[in-house]
């Protein structure tokens, strides 16, 4: 009688530990699906001194390109030339001419909802990403939101956005690289949403940008 | 006698069953617990906040100083735009507008999106997220609106909002709730995007259930600050 009495409570304690395990299984399964669904890349504190850094050095840069149109203003050819230079700059950033230059070619296999687009966006213009464009789409201010149709389809600049999305990103491409390989950053918590879509980064040389479609 | 064995036997049953699971509990963590990579002192994670906030102060003296630089320019350039090259500098400003170099000024609507004040369990629904402001402009963004600022700071095509612990970073600069976003633009389409659900779902549900305090209304004249910075050309080219 002992015996059976021990065995049972043996026997129920065992069933205790599995259930216990299970418990917390379960509670670290739940807690994986919510970092899935985590917006924000991790590691923030170290990437926003570099970013931070970097960004008060490109502030020094260009301190020192005023300063030297300011001491040029005496003459009024030099004045001119900078308005011209400003003004083609600024016609570049706007896509209103075709650009080309170095920077980074992303390919996403399949459809992404449009978090996704919003949020991969935010990170190559976190990475300095000087000009973008989405299947040959110039992004733009402020007339480019990702909008939605009835049917779920993405809509971009009056267009249907359909997979494979091809980006295309001018900038520096080591940093663009950095920023979109990091751990826990945007590519990987794609991929580990849709493990099934297959995500390629590449470095490239004068990729060319169009202009804005009119 | 019996009765009280009886008794004694289930209380004994249900302690075994008791410590079982936390047994198992306990063993299954143990599995899963790894050792954090990056485990740091108190005093390192102050330094890193120092030095981010010695990089902000920075941040701002430089721009002061570029704002200066370019007010200067802008004056130089006036000045010789008596000699017939007014076509050029209206040219310039045009552009300057479109990027939200210049002042603006036109009619919109004002957001303000708070924390609610009736905190639940679940806080995080309360609070306000960066992925909560792009979501938010990308909305704006459909609505073909001319302009954006929040809390003050223009809001630019290529901007970034970005987490930071629990502030949020716009443009690298720290902005903490509750957020003003004044945005130019046609108020109608404005109000029209902003009722889509399908397009911000997750800001959506919680603004309706007032989880996140929302107001908005319909203004006739919006100013909005130049963006404090340039936009930095070092890569493109269209010769």
């Amino acid at each position: 009688m002992i015996n059976d009495y021990l065995k049972r409570s043996l026997f129920l304690l065992a069933t205790g530990i599995v259930m216990g395990a299970l418990f917390s299984f379960q509670a670290k399964s739940v807690s994986k699906t919510n970092n899935i669904f985590n917006r924000e890349s991790k590691v923030n504190i170290f990437r926003e001194i570099q970013i931070a850094k970097h960004n008060n050095q490109s502030l020094r840069e260009q301190i020192e390109v005023l300063k030297e149109e300011i001491t040029a203003d005496n003459d009024r050819e030099a004045i001119l030339r900078g308005i011209t230079q400003d003004i083609n700059k600024y016609q570049m950033v706007l896509g209103e001419v075709e650009i080309r230059g170095d920077g980074i070619d992303i390919t996403i296999d399949k459809d992404l909802s449009i978090i996704w687009f919003t949020d991969l966006i935010n990170e190559l213009n976190s990475a300095g990403a000087e000009a973008i464009s989405i299947n040959n789409y110039r992004l733009t201010p402020f007339k480019d939101g990702f909008d939605l149709m009835p049917n779920g389809q993405i809509l971009l600049g009056g267009d249907i956005l359909s997979a494979p999305y091809n980006f295309k990103v001018i900038g520096d491409s080591a940093v663009l690289m950095s920023v979109l390989n990091q751990v826990g950053g945007i590519l990987e918590r794609i991929q580990s949403f849709q493990p099934d879509n297959k995500i390629t980064v590449v470095e490239a040389q004068n990729l060319i940008l169009p202009a804005n479609r009119l | 006698m019996k009765k009280n064995y009886s008794v004694n036997i289930n209380a004994l049953i249900f302690s075994f069953i008791l410590a079982g699971i936390l047994i198992g509990i306990l063993v299954a963590a143990q599995f899963q617990s790894s050792v954090v990579a990056n485990s740091f002192l108190v005093d390192e994670l102050n330094a890193q906040d120092e030095l981010l906030e010695s990089y902000e102060k920075d941040q701002k003296e430089l721009k002061s100083v570029i704002n200066n630089l370019k007010e200067q320019i802008a004056s130089n350039r006036e000045q010789i735009a008596q000699y017939g090259n007014q076509a050029k500098l209206e040219q310039l400003e045009e552009l300057k507008v479109k990027l939200g170099l210049s002042k603006l000024s036109g009619s919109g609507v004002r957001i303000v999106l708070a924390e609610s004040s009736n905190k639940q369990l679940n806080s995080n629904a309360n609070l306000i997220h960066a992925a909560d402001l792009r979501d938010l402009i990308n909305v704006l963004n459909t609505a073909q609106v001319d302009g954006i600022s929040i809390n003050g700071h223009r809001v630019i095509f290529n901007s970034s909002i970005n987490a930071l612990g629990s502030d949020i970073l716009l443009n690298k600069i720290k902005i903490s709730s509750p957020f003003e976003i004044n945005i130019i633009g046609n108020s109608t389409m404005i109000a029209g995007k902003l009722s889509e659900r399908k397009l911000y779902p997750d800001l959506f549900d919680r603004i309706s259930k007032k989880e996140i305090n929302f107001s908005i209304e319909k203004l006739a004249n919006i100013n909005l600050e130049a963006y404090d910075g340039d936009y930095i050309v070092k890569y493109l080219k269209n010769d």
